[in-house]
């Protein structure tokens, strides 16, 4: 068992709504609402839920990037959500972001050479030379050559562009790294290169990974546990095979069943879930899923269920267990 | 019965002062009545182009080059090409499209009803009242709850699965032989999508419409086609039907994407990858064009390009595996 390197406690975040003429806050949009998980050491941790369900949000909210309303973030032994603006600056080598749209993550107005240089002049006092060597260093660990170097980012294909933020996210060799949606926005044939080059960087340079995607099948390959979210609240949690193969959750049963199969002989049966995600504004009093569920029963539009333990790490939120 | 569409020798150029690319070249495919087809392919390959150019969408600086588009109409058999002006009576009536975007392909400044609306005043002579009743109807078809309210409510207040939904019903409003879906579910979240597939599904039997489904995602082709076509740089690699495809797979480029997919789960190995890169729009090597990313490539590859022959009935491919023959070598 590795050593524990992350720990996430009721994370709560919430952003007000404005309206009127005097800017009044109305409400509270519960992007994320009571998250607690852990993640070990060279594991990587996986967020699943279609768009809006808060998991983009708590990758940030962990890195304060979005400031979190309450809770506590430990890593390394380290309270994150205590320091000081500076001081969580300094923090930031060690922990750092993979967005998903290299093509406007990138300044364009930059060379690749002074994009991997920024993060190292920010965070180390580094002489030129040392410098020069570990940006070359980067550039062999991503796959990219050394001639590539003075061009902008408009000069590189998609795939080559997330290359390009990934060294950027490894360059100050940091520990841990959130990446959301790395790979969405890339063919299907470029997937697999970048996925092969994370698990790859994972191996070699001891990374820690919380991967944001809402894919299932990447999820399924490059992760070893899985919180699965619905509307701001983790609805189920558990090693990948444990979610994969016995899902308990009817959320998590309907997600997996409406991936397309890559078989056109096997016609599975699909659970279609009807209507849409409810607001986030003023969720429901009982089970956010009660809507859409099939199962559902009285209990549920009346009480919020809570995250029950179901053997093993595997942990789910529904009044059916 | 013969084929709805025919599309033959199609090419498509973008045409600049200085130069001219080819980006599509010599596709050709037929499609029947009542049958779904699936093109799929990476971005850049030239399938929505194609799409767009049986629609006559294509503007500046992109241009047919040549080839033909028979299209099998009320009045009898005809290339779209060659049509002008007599376009607009087709389109929405007898062929329609529908939009990857559904949130930027409807118009923010007009009620759900104007814009359903707005196909039947072009191609029919109806009252309000009737056109109303027909709207209605076509909401709850495509399974909108609340219909008569969302008539009144703009784009912007509702989901973008619900709006795929009013692009499905505008698109079908006039009961169209050929409906054209580009990448209809790739905005869309997996359950969405999964509610979009089988209400296109459900409504291609009972409208007798033929679809042209364009994806990048296999699955989808999986689930929704019988035909299907795999481009690549702007050509036909390999065209078959569905299971073929899936079980018998020829070319291999499609074997890579298939592989690429459906090798992810498997811990023990590294993904499968096809190396290098998706080519520019315009690649036009003297060879293969999938030569330098191909496992397989010999030195034939490298000095001519392969024809896309019959390898077995109904099943195309473009590759020297198979020879000029079309038995394996």
């Amino acid at each position: 068992m590795n050593k524990l390197l992350l720990e996430v406690e009721n994370l709560k975040t919430y952003f007000p709504v404005k309206a009127g003429v005097f800017k009044k806050t109305a409400g509270y949009v519960h992007a994320v609402d009571d998250i607690s998980f852990k993640v070990n050491e060279q594991e990587t941790f996986a967020l699943v839920g279609e768009s809006g369900c808060g998991k983009s949000t708590t990758g940030r909210s962990i890195l304060r990037i979005i400031e979190p309303t309450s809770g506590k973030v430990t890593f390394d032994g380290v309270d994150v959500l205590k320091l000081s603006k500076e001081e969580m600056r300094k923090e930031r080598r060690n922990m750092q972001l993979i967005f998903q749209n290299p093509y406007s993550s990138l300044n364009p107005r930059m060379t690749v050479k002074k994009l991997l240089e920024e993060p190292l002049k920010t965070h180390f006092n580094m002489s030129q030379d040392e410098i020069n060597k570990q940006v070359l260093w980067v550039m062999d660990q991503v796959g990219l050559s050394r001639d590539q170097l003075e061009r902008y980012p408009h000069q590189f294909s998609g795939g080559q562009r997330q290359r390009i933020s990934i060294a950027r996210a490894i360059i100050s060799k940091p520990k841990f790294i959130v990446a959301d949606e790395p790979v969405s926005a890339l063919d299907v044939s470029i997937q697999s290169q970048i996925l092969n080059l994370l698990i790859e960087l994972q191996k070699n340079l001891k990374l820690t990974y919380i991967f944001i995607s809402h894919d299932l099948n990447i999820v399924r390959h490059i992760s070893n546990s899985v919180a699965v979210m619905y509307l701001g609240r983790m609805v189920e949690t558990g090693s990948t095979e444990e979610i994969f193969i016995r899902p308990l959750h009817p959320y998590t049963q309907a997600l997996l069943s409406a991936v397309p199969s890559k078989d056109p002989l096997q016609k599975k049966k699909r659970i279609i879930l009807k209507g849409d995600v409810p607001s986030p504004v003023n969720p429901p009093v009982g089970c956010a899923f009660y809507a859409r569920c099939e199962k559902a029963m009285d209990i549920c539009k009346e009480k919020r269920p809570m995250l029950e333990n179901m053997g093993g790490t595997h942990q789910t939120a529904c009044h059916l267990y | 019965m013969g084929n709805l569409l025919e599309v033959k020798n199609l090419g498509i150029d973008l045409v600049t002062k200085n130069s001219t690319k080819t980006l599509v070249d010599d596709v050709s495919f037929e499609i029947g009545r009542k049958q779904s087809y699936g093109i799929v392919g990476e971005s850049g390959c030239g399938k929505s182009i194609t799409a767009l150019s049986i629609m006559q969408l294509l503007s500046y600086p992109l241009k047919t080059s040549g080839g033909q588009i028979l299209f099998e109409s009320e009045t009898g058999k005809i290339d779209l090409l060659s049509l002008t002006k007599e376009m607009r009576k087709l389109r929405g009536k007898e062929i329609s499209m529908i939009f990857q975007e559904p949130m930027t392909a409807l118009d923010p400044i007009f009620t759900i009803e104007q814009q359903i609306v707005e196909t039947l005043n072009f191609h029919t002579n109806l009252k309000k009242v009737e056109k109303h009743k027909i709207a209605l109807e076509m909401l709850k078809k495509v399974g909108i709850p609340r219909a008569e309210q969302i008539l009144k409510e703009y784009p912007h207040q509702l989901s973008g699965g619900m709006l795929q939904r009013i692009m499905i019903a505008i698109a079908l409003i006039c009961k169209p032989k050929l409906l054209i879906a580009d990448e209809p579910t790739t905005a869309l979240d997996v359950t969405i999508q999964a509610q979009i597939l089988d209400l296109m599904n459900e409504l291609k039997e009972s409208y007798d419409t033929s679809i042209i489904m364009i994806t990048h995602d296999l699955g989808v082709i999986a689930e929704t086609c019988e035909k299907v076509a795999v481009f690549y740089a702007g050509q036909v690699v390999e065209e078959t039907d569905v299971v073929s495809l899936f079980h018998k797979t020829a070319h291999p480029y499609t074997t890579g994407l298939l592989k690429a997919v459906t090798s992810l789960g498997d811990k023990s190995n590294e993904l499968y990858t096809i190396p290098g890169l998706v080519p520019a729009g315009g690649y036009i090597p003297n060879g293969c064009r999938f030569e330098e990313r191909c496992r397989m490539a010999k030195d034939i590859c490298r000095q001519k390009a392969p024809q896309l022959i019959e390898i077995e009935k109904g099943h195309k491919c473009r590759c020297w595996l198979y020879g000029e023959s079309g038995d394996r070598k």
